[in-house]
């Protein structure tokens, strides 16, 4: 087998892997507060939305991801504001900015092209996308199949480098501690005189944001286009399934966001070789295994291994 | 009471139980709206379109319309995006222009299949008389509402069903696919070529063999000046990888990005909604690496100016236009058409004829000859091209004819398949009903056709 | 809890309701929708549109008679959408794969049409209620799996039933995709449905995704005199049902009592695992008789489109917009068909994406879960 091939493979798995591994990340971190946030598919439609709309007009890519972060930062914060501070119900919520931030994105994103950007936008394009070249770095590019960790653009590394922080900040600080134990037993962590509120808060937002810049990077580096018309299409409950399969931990999150990376590259690798019906059974994977691992999680003992938060999905109240 | 305002009385009835009286009881009967009185003469009615060749000419019996007709026309997808509703949304422009105050057009874009049925409906209400649905999924509500409504004429895109007041209207790029494979063959390096196609379906698999056998003539023509040698022909290798999605953007520009990493491919074609194939080959251009790619249905070159080669474009507004002169003339009749690139003479229905709908080149581009060469595409082939375009325009020749390909390839024997058996014996041209159905891919593609 | 406002000599004081005022949760929805539409006005401000524009156009579809028939006939589906979550959500029960039962139903709907293209045929009037027996039937056990789950092992019925709805969607993919079992092409139909479209002058099946289509015999009759499809009938005998189910039964009083509190019902000694399966089933049920209704009726093929609407999930914000109430439910889901149907006339008349339509489903769900709060909570300003 041709060393060359399987680095091109990797560094392709690698880059739809950065997608869902940033979205991913976002919501470990707001679950890991307690904070469940169905919205993410949602908040990437607005995310992309505002990344390309910001990224065309600015000739900056940057600042796209930038605006992106921002605008989905600013729609979880009311997802956060019904569920920390009026105590409502996390799923109902979610599920209400999903539906929102899909309609608006999509509205938006439709709406920019006929009148705020025009066609000739679209010749800006390859400059924007210049902005998430890979960095091929010399020598250490060219080693077979570890080569291809070393050939990948800014975000990647960038994702690569959030997951290593969080597990850092959950595992090695006290902010972290803090995080995991509002998650975990608010009431307790409330006592010991941790801000619960400000730390959900804090956690929603920037994950939220997160999801915004995932979206971004997508539209950006994966397919851009500015239509009305969905781009995101299902990879927000990917993500939500992936939360699941990495058990609310970064440094598997980085592992899972991989791993379904490279599910999605093979489905099109693995074509020729599989019949056609069969090769679109691969696309129910994430979900299947979400399903399986939710079940064998239950099992108390197995749970407190995983460590999955305890009080996720709660509101927590004083009275 | 007729049966008509007692239907609209009970609709006005329920619209009251739902919005309460406030709203909806009384408004919704009295603003019903009146049926419109038609009586019928005999007339001679002559529609000459701004300059293009279609005059209908006839003395008949018929119900001329009073003042404008309104045409609707459902799209399956945003008009914003490139690509098919974007072209069907030209041809609306286009015989709205033409026809100016004898037609009024309203669309909806983006219907899904499961709502086209009640999207016909408004647009009847609104006083819609000839409806153009474009999508192939939306075949049999429009025959239910054609069934339902022997008044209002409808007219379906790309399918196969008609009815007394049903017409059907596709326009066929295999053509053009043909003589994008040409340039294909003369253009590549790599002598590795890539397709991204939404489902193993005859229309696809159709479009990628003809796409095919145009690189093969390409290839000919490099090997007799000496380029290539008989060894090289050995290396080519056509790949094909599936969405099984019209449109998912991201999809379509991962199956791209594979077709280049995993086959070194350099000309990718495809058939799928979106501008994100040709995109991945102008990112691959932009590092450097000479990868090609085309316009699908409508211009794309704004999303890659230096990959983009050619493309298959159809003009809708072209058979929109014929179709409304019909109706225009008052003698609208059920027809099956079927354009492929034509001469702009011809104006009988039916397979391998038509006025053409079907190009390669927008005149937006500038000057064919000057931009391809910049691209490195060699002068014979754009030579071969028009040569070609012509014969095939005049219908003397066409690419799926057995004879042609055994004199070129003798070896062959006709046109054959990935397994060497001849399909097509010299002699033999496919018809309409091989290449509706057909699902074996012509040799020199690795994957097989999908099959479960 | 009180907080003060600076600068005055007034506080906002936050309490607890103690019982919760039969109007209230109402007056929410109302006030919730009405503030949806509203803000909704806002978005098209933003994109330099007039929204009393676009507020004729909700008006336009809500006073002709024509366009509000369309506006049911689109919301038939989403009133099973909506009637599948009632009693499940009384019990507390988060069932969001409404969805996935729905497109279940139609999947399962469509077996004695493959018979039928098969060569296998029923007496005519048998096709429809078997269908909807089988769809009834397979949704509900669709459904019981994130039940069972739940009741045995406290599994999240919302992450179940949300992942499973992308699980019933690759299943259509896979039945349906060219080369597929139930694909048109499949050789084995190929006799009689080549027959059936040489009637109709076509000598080719493409082999497109999706089934053969359904056969006259197994098609939704249209009522006669308003023109809608008969599934409006089953919605409003389903709702009747509900409504009795639920106030009248001890089905109806235990789902109240394991909704108020699952300790409470554990020592009423209601069996919730029994109770859950049962009210999983009828919930699936009711949704796949949606994809049923929506199968013969207007799909007439078994294809993935089924899921580009998302009925399902608009069902969920029917459901809780109508409070639960399943003859409530039977006219919101028409207040979000009107809502659709006029997404359509503003894209044609006012240029802007019919996405806009779900742009307000969303709006209005999110205020509608604030608006929960003031359910629970008096909000009132008092004197320092």
């Amino acid at each position: 087998m041709n060393l060359d091939l399987i680095n091109l493979f990797l560094i392709q798995a690698l880059t739809i892997g950065t997608v869902y591994l940033i979205a991913t990340l976002g919501e470990v971190l707001s679950e890991r507060a307690g904070v469940v946030n169905l919205g993410l598919e949602g908040l990437m439609e607005i995310g992309a939305t505002v990344a390309i709309i910001v990224a065309l007009i600015t000739e900056n890519a940057w600042l796209g991801i930038l605006a992106a972060f921002v605008a989905a930062a600013a729609l979880a914060t009311v997802h956060a504001f019904a569920t920390v501070s009026l105590k409502l119900n996390q799923f109902a919520s979610g599920l209400a900015i999903y539906i929102f931030g899909v309609g608006i994105g999509v509205t938006f994103r439709g709406y920019a092209r006929d009148v705020i950007l025009g066609p000739q936008a679209l010749l800006k394009i390859p400059k924007i996308k210049a902005a998430f070249t890979s960095i091929k770095i010399p020598g250490l590019s060219n080693i077979p199949v570890i080569g291809s960790l070393f050939s990948l653009d800014v975000m990647a590394y960038f994702g690569l480098f959030l997951g290593i922080l969080l597990w850092f900040i959950f595992y090695r600080t006290r902010t972290g501690l803090n995080i995991r134990s509002v998650g975990e037993n608010p009431a307790a962590a409330d006592a010991a005189g941790i801000n619960v509120f400000r730390l959900r808060y804090i956690t929603t937002i920037i994950g939220g944001g997160l999801a915004g810049v995932a979206g971004g990077y997508l539209i950006i580096k994966i397919a851009t286009q500015i239509a009305g018309e969905t781009v995101i299409l299902g990879r927000g409950w990917i993500a939500i399934a992936l939360v699941i399969f990495a058990f609310w931990d970064p440094l598997r999150a980085i592992i899972g966001a991989y791993f379904f990376g490279a599910l999605e590259a093979l489905f099109y690798w693995l074509q020729g070789y599989f019949g056609g019906a069969t090769v679109v059974m691969l696309k129910a994977v994430p979900h299947i295994s979400a399903i399986i691992i939710l079940t064998i999680m239950s099992i108390e003992a197995l749970r407190k291994r995983i460590g999955a938060p305890e009080a996720l999905g709660k509101p927590y109240s004083r009275e | 009471m007729g049966e008509v305002s007692r239907r609209d009385f009970l609709k006005g009835l329920i619209g009251g139980l739902i919005v309460g009286a406030a709203l909806g009881f009384g408004g919704g009967y009295v603003s019903a709206p009146a049926k419109e009185v038609t009586k019928t003469v005999t007339e001679t009615t002559t529609v000459t379109a701004g300059g293009a060749p279609t005059t209908v000419t006839k003395t008949v019996t018929a119900t001329p319309a009073a003042g404008k007709i309104k045409v609707g026309f459902i799209y399956v997808g945003p008009i914003g995006d490139y690509g098919w509703t974007y072209a069907h949304n030209a041809g609306r422009e286009y015989v709205q222009k033409v026809f100016g105050d004898k037609i009024e057009t309203v669309y909806v874009e983006s219907v899904p299949e499961a709502q086209v049925g009640s999207a016909i409906e408004n647009l009847i209400d609104q006083g819609a008389k000839v409806i153009f649905t474009t999508s192939f999924g939306y075949m049999d509500p429009t025959l239910e509402a054609a069934k339902k409504h022997p008044d209002i004429w409808f007219w379906h895109c790309s399918g196969y069903k008609r009815w007394e007041n049903m017409g059907t209207y596709f326009a066929e790029l295999y053509q053009t696919y043909y003589l994008n494979g040409v340039v294909a063959g003369a253009i590549s390096k790599t002598l590795k070529f890539g397709y991204v196609a939404a489902y193993p379906i005859p229309e696809v698999v159709r479009h990628i063999n003809s796409w095919v056998l145009g690189i093969w003539e390409g290839l000919y023509h490099r090997y007799k000046r000496g380029e290539l040698s008989a060894d090289d022909l050995k290396k080519v290798e056509i790949h094909v990888k599936w969405l099984y999605s019209w449109y998912d953007p991201p999809a379509a520009a991962d199956a791209a990005r594979t077709l280049v990493n995993q086959f070194n491919a350099d000309v990718l074609a495809f058939t799928e909604d979106s501008p994100a194939v040709l995109q991945v080959a102008e990112e691959f251009q932009a590092q450097g690496k000479k990868v090609w790619s085309y316009s699908h249905y409508s211009s794309m070159i704004d999303y890659g100016p230096n990959a983009h080669l050619m493309g298959q474009l159809v003009d809708w507004g072209k058979m929109y236009e014929y179709i409304l002169a019909y109706h225009l003339a008052g003698i609208p009749r059920s027809m099956d058409l079927w354009w492929l690139m034509g001469d702009g003479a011809d104006t009988i229905e039916g397979w391998r004829k038509g006025i053409g709908a079907a190009y390669y080149w927008a005149p937006e581009w500038g000057d064919m000859r000057t931009e391809l060469m910049k691209k490195g595409v060699p002068e014979w082939a754009i030579d071969l091209i028009v040569s070609k375009t012509d014969l095939i325009k005049q219908k003397y020749w066409d690419p799926w004819n057995g004879s042609f390909w055994a004199e070129m390839f003798p070896d062959w024997g006709g046109i054959i398949d990935q397994e060497g058996n001849v399909r097509i014996k010299p002699g033999e041209v496919a018809d309409h009903d091989l290449l509706w159905s057909i699902d074996w891919f012509v040799y020199g593609i690795v994957e097989p056709v999908p099959k479960g | 809890m009180a907080i003060k406002i600076p600068g005055t000599r007034y506080a906002i004081k936050v309490e607890r309701r103690l019982e919760i005022p039969r109007a209230i949760p109402a007056l929410v929805s109302i006030v919730s929708a009405i503030a949806g539409i509203l803000l909704g006005g806002i978005i098209f401000l933003a994109v330099g549109i007039n929204p009393m524009e676009a507020y004729a156009r909700i008006g336009r579809v809500v006073t002709d008679p024509e366009m509000l028939g369309n506006a049911i006939e689109v919301s038939i589906p989403i009133m099973f959408t909506s009637l599948a979550l009632i009693l499940p959500f009384r019990m507390a029960f988060y069932n969001i794969g409404g969805e996935g039962q729905f497109e279940i139903g139609a999947v399962v709907a469509m077996i004695p049409v493959i018979w039928y293209w098969a060569g296998f045929e029923l007496p005519g009037p048998l096709y429809l209620p078997l269908m909807a027996l089988l769809a009834f039937v397979a949704a509900g056990l669709w459904a019981m799996v994130p039940a069972f789950l739940r009741a045995r092992w406290k599994v999240n019925e919302i992450l179940v039933t949300l992942m499973m709805n992308f699980i019933s969607l690759q299943i259509i993919w896979y039945l349906v995709s060219p080369g597929g079992p139930w694909n048109e092409a499949n050789p084995a139909f190929r006799e009689r449905y080549l027959a059936y479209l040489k009637e109709q002058g076509v000598s080719i099946i493409p082999g497109f995704k999706g089934t053969p289509v359904i056969p006259e015999v197994a098609r939704m009759p249209t009522l006669p005199v308003i023109g809608i499809n008969a599934g409006l009938i089953l919605a409003i005998i389903i709702a009747i049902i509900l409504w009795f189910l639920s106030t009248k039964t001890i089905l109806g009083y235990e789902v109240r009592i394991v909704g108020e509190s699952e300790k409470a019902a554990q020592y009423a000694g209601i069996n919730y695992l029994k109770l859950v399966l049962l009210v999983m089933f009828i919930s699936g049920g009711i949704a796949g008789l949606g994809g049923f209704v929506n199968l013969t009726a207007d799909l007439l093929k078994l294809s993935p489109e089924i899921a580009t609407p998302g009925y399902g999930y608009t069902g969920i914000i029917s459901a809780w917009l109508s409070r639960l109430n399943p003859i409530a439910a039977l006219f919101v889901s028409v207040f979000f068909g009107i809502l659709t149907q006029s997404a359509y006339v503003m894209q044609q008349e006012l240029r802007i994406s019919h996405y806009v339509s779900v742009g307000f489903e969303g709006l209005i769900f999110i205020l509608l879960v604030i608006g929960d709060f003031f359910v629970h909570y008096r909000v009132r300003i008092i004197k320092r």
